[in-house]
């Protein structure tokens, strides 16, 4: 098992754990460090703040989802004694050999059982409750007609009527859209009214971002509601490759995206940049990684929300610099920047051939690159921006900008000038490509160099 | 009249709303110029069909076809976006190094935060970072906010930054604050200058010069004395600089930093009595 800090990093829940489980193993927390003969599973005691000591183990019986326990009463997992466990074998501490003990003997066999139960249930073809289906959809139908009637309304008044005794109001109809599981046209009228709230200073662009918005609802309605009505008509289940299903407040598991072919086996990815926002609308901090499928060079996301009400209980993504070997890796349908997600990963060290390969990938043309930005921006229901993997000649300035040159190209850039002249020139970068006042706009995330992948974002 | 002309207008409608659209003469009018140009291709001929019947008095269900015509207009307009074309620019050279330190966002991005945005318990953010000697500090893109972190409306925070920035870089992050170092301007100036006082003596000419030159604004030679402190070996240049026709707030600066000797002085002198 290849162990780095950043794999333990990614496996740890939040930054504190990945502190706090280094410093137990810097100051000789463990007072015995033991291993299985097989390499398998690592076990030690740890003190802690309490009397006895703590039994801590890191169980690698299957490489790619490592399970971590500790008889410690805090609720993270891992906790930070399993974290400093882990610090101890990237240390190269000594651990001796030791039989398996009895109650991880029981749990593995126990894991071992559900596994197998869980595998025999994916295998089944599942059958879904066709009534149970078509009442949720007649459900989201009715909730689509509300929203058509926020649309209307907004419409009719003008976009400034939201504010004042309409913000009450309709707070409590984006509320009510959870009981017709309409979760983004909820989102985004949740989303106009803090735009609105929010927005009060700059009326003009507010406005704009509000008729974003609410164009965005009209297309939602409009198809969504031609395409309840059929699959209600002919009772079908709306289980197919299409996008738009989440926009109607479809949810996929994995098990369906298995099922509809939308995984790949064996895939290594690698991540090209990682950012963290804060979502007001929602109150949600949202971790998305762009990573790069070093088989076929498609560029994917992943997309971790994380509530504040729920903070402490989901773990928190962070940056990773490995190689992610992903035996299973699942794929959300889409057109560009796909959302990708895996249950399971085995890390491994980025090389000089994994970035050769990612320079490969760049693309030499960037005028197709913008055709694809426009074909997939000019769709309301699509996102706002596209990130490509593109070669550059060099960046410029002139009074106002700086500019990314790709041959007789100039793309406006938000970078500034000082951090790339902290940097060594770069083969290719990855920019988020998007449109403002009719301009081509690009954030840039990352450059790749012949030897490393240098983010200028996280 | 062209199509961004109307996306403007038909914009403009849906804020106002389109209850009012029948009173709407700019977007009659943009309309009508628009039907003008509607034969040059087939998508300018349906926008103007998708648009038409807002002109027409009789038509029902006006807002429906606004969201319409500005779902449609908006996809073109998205379709028509061009790259920029600067006139006259100047190449930025990168020519670091390839080892560029990097760390994970759960390492850095509470600095990050605490450097780039406002709001209060970030600088305490920074300062327990310096204290714990975490190797933040090390990762380049850190230390371009720390840079823009010496100049920050929170003075305190500035001054922290400054020490850091000149701690933890030394020499290099001097020379860098001392380069276009502008003697006659105020708050910036002032900033680098109370940044490359944590250089100490060292920098004494430095100070000296500033602090003699009765071109330099009021505000960085009252810097550049604050930052003589260093040395009481200063004091007689000090004195010799009281004598001259200098800004009051200079000479209650010299007053400042003598009384601050003084203080020095008889804190020394308790010590080691008390050694004694």
């Amino acid at each position: 098992m290849n162990i780095t800090e950043d794999y333990i990093a990614s496996l740890a829940p939040n930054a504190s754990a990945v502190t706090n489980g280094k410093k137990i193993s810097k100051t000789g927390g463990f007072v015995s460090l033991h291993k299985s003969p097989d390499s398998t599973l690592y076990y030690g005691e740890c003190s802690g703040s309490g009397k006895s000591l703590y039994s801590t183990s890191v169980d690698f019986i299957d490489e790619a989802s490592p399970v971590c326990r500790c008889s410690c009463p805090s609720r993270q997992i891992p906790c930070k004694h399993a974290v400093g466990l882990l610090f101890e074998i990237l240390s190269g501490k000594t651990f001796e050999e030791g039989e398996v003990p009895e109650d991880i003997a029981k749990k593995r066999e126990k894991k071992a059982n559900a596994e197998e139960k869980k595998k025999e249930r994916e295998s089944k073809p599942s059958k879904p409750n066709k009534t149970t289906a078509v009442n949720k959809m007649k459900k989201q139908l009715e909730g689509l007609e509300i929203v058509e009637k926020f649309v209307d309304e907004v419409i009719t008044r003008g976009i400034s009527s939201v504010m004042g005794t309409g913000l009450a109001t309709y707070l409590e109809l984006a509320k009510d859209l959870g009981n017709y599981y309409l979760i983004e046209p909820q989102n985004i009228i949740l989303n106009i009214l803090y735009t609105m709230k929010k927005g009060a200073k700059e009326p003009e662009k507010t406005n704009e971002l509000v008729l974003k918005d609410i164009i965005k609802l009209h297309s939602i309605v409009k198809k969504g509601k031609e395409f309840l009505k059929d699959k209600i008509e002919k009772k079908e289940l709306p289980a197919e490759d299409d996008a738009f299903l989440e926009m109607i407040g479809f949810t996929w598991k994995l098990t369906q995206l298995k099922e509809l072919g939308l995984y790949r086996e064996n895939a290594e990815l690698v991540q090209l940049s990682f950012d963290v926002s804060y979502i007001d609308s929602r109150s949600e901090f949202l971790d998305e990684g762009i990573w790069i499928d070093l088989q076929t060079g498609e560029i994917s996301k992943t997309e971790n929300h994380r509530p504040t009400r729920a903070m402490n209980y989901i773990k928190e993504e962070d940056s990773f610099f490995d190689v992610a070997c992903v035996p299973e890796l699942c794929i959300y349908p889409g057109d560009s920047n796909r959302r990708v997600r895996w249950d399971k990963f085995v890390p491994r060290n980025l090389t000089k051939d994994d970035i050769m390969k990612i320079i490969d990938f760049a693309s030499t043309d960037i005028q197709a690159v913008i055709k694809n930005v426009k074909n997939c921006i000019k769709n309301p229901l699509s996102t706002d921006s596209v990130v490509s993997l593109v070669r550059y000649d060099k960046f410029v300035r002139d009074d106002k900008n700086v500019y990314i040159v790709c041959g007789d190209t100039y793309i406006a850039t938000d970078v500034s000038e000082n951090m790339l002249k902290k940097i060594p020139s770069a083969e290719c970068a990855v920019t988020e490509l998007y449109i403002q006042d009719g301009k081509i706009c690009a954030n840039v995330l990352s450059v790749v160099t012949d030897k490393n992948i240098i983010r200028l974002k996280y | 009249m062209n199509i961004f002309d109307l996306q403007e207008r038909l914009h403009n409608s849906a804020f106002v709303g389109a209850g009012i659209i029948g009173e709407d003469f700019r977007l009659k009018k943009a309309i009508d110029e628009f039907g003008e140009i509607s034969s040059k291709n087939a998508v300018f001929t349906k926008i103007y069909q998708l648009v038409k019947p807002l002109n027409d008095d009789s038509t029902e269900d006006k807002k429906k076809i606004l969201l319409d015509a500005i779902t449609f207009v908006d996809a073109v307009c998205a379709t028509l976006a061009v790259t920029a074309k600067p006139e006259e620019t100047t190449e930025i050279e990168q020519n670091a190094e390839d080892n560029v330190v990097m760390l994970r966002r759960s390492e850095v991005g509470a600095v990050i935060t605490a450097l780039t945005t406002g709001g209060s318990g970030r600088y305490q953010i920074v300062k327990n970072a310096y204290e714990s000697e975490s190797k933040v500090f090390e990762d380049y893109r850190v230390r371009e906010y720390l840079y823009n972190g010496i100049f920050d409306q929170y003075s305190e925070m500035g001054i922290l930054c400054g020490e850091i920035f000149v701690k933890k870089f030394g020499k290099k992050a001097v020379e860098f604050l001392k380069k276009d170092f502008d003697k006659k301007g105020r708050t910036e100036s002032v900033r680098k200058l109370q940044a490359i006082s944590f250089a100490g003596a060292e920098e004494n000419d430095f100070y000296k010069s500033l602090a003699s030159d009765s071109e330099t604004s009021a505000s960085v030679r009252c810097a550049a004395v604050n930052a003589m402190r260093c040395d009481r070996e200063n004091r007689s240049f000090l004195e010799a600089l009281s004598e001259e026709k200098i800004p009051a707030t200079l000479a209650t600066e010299i007053k400042y930093t003598f009384a601050f000797w003084k203080r020095q002085e008889e804190e020394e002198k308790k010590k080691q009595a008390e050694n004694k």
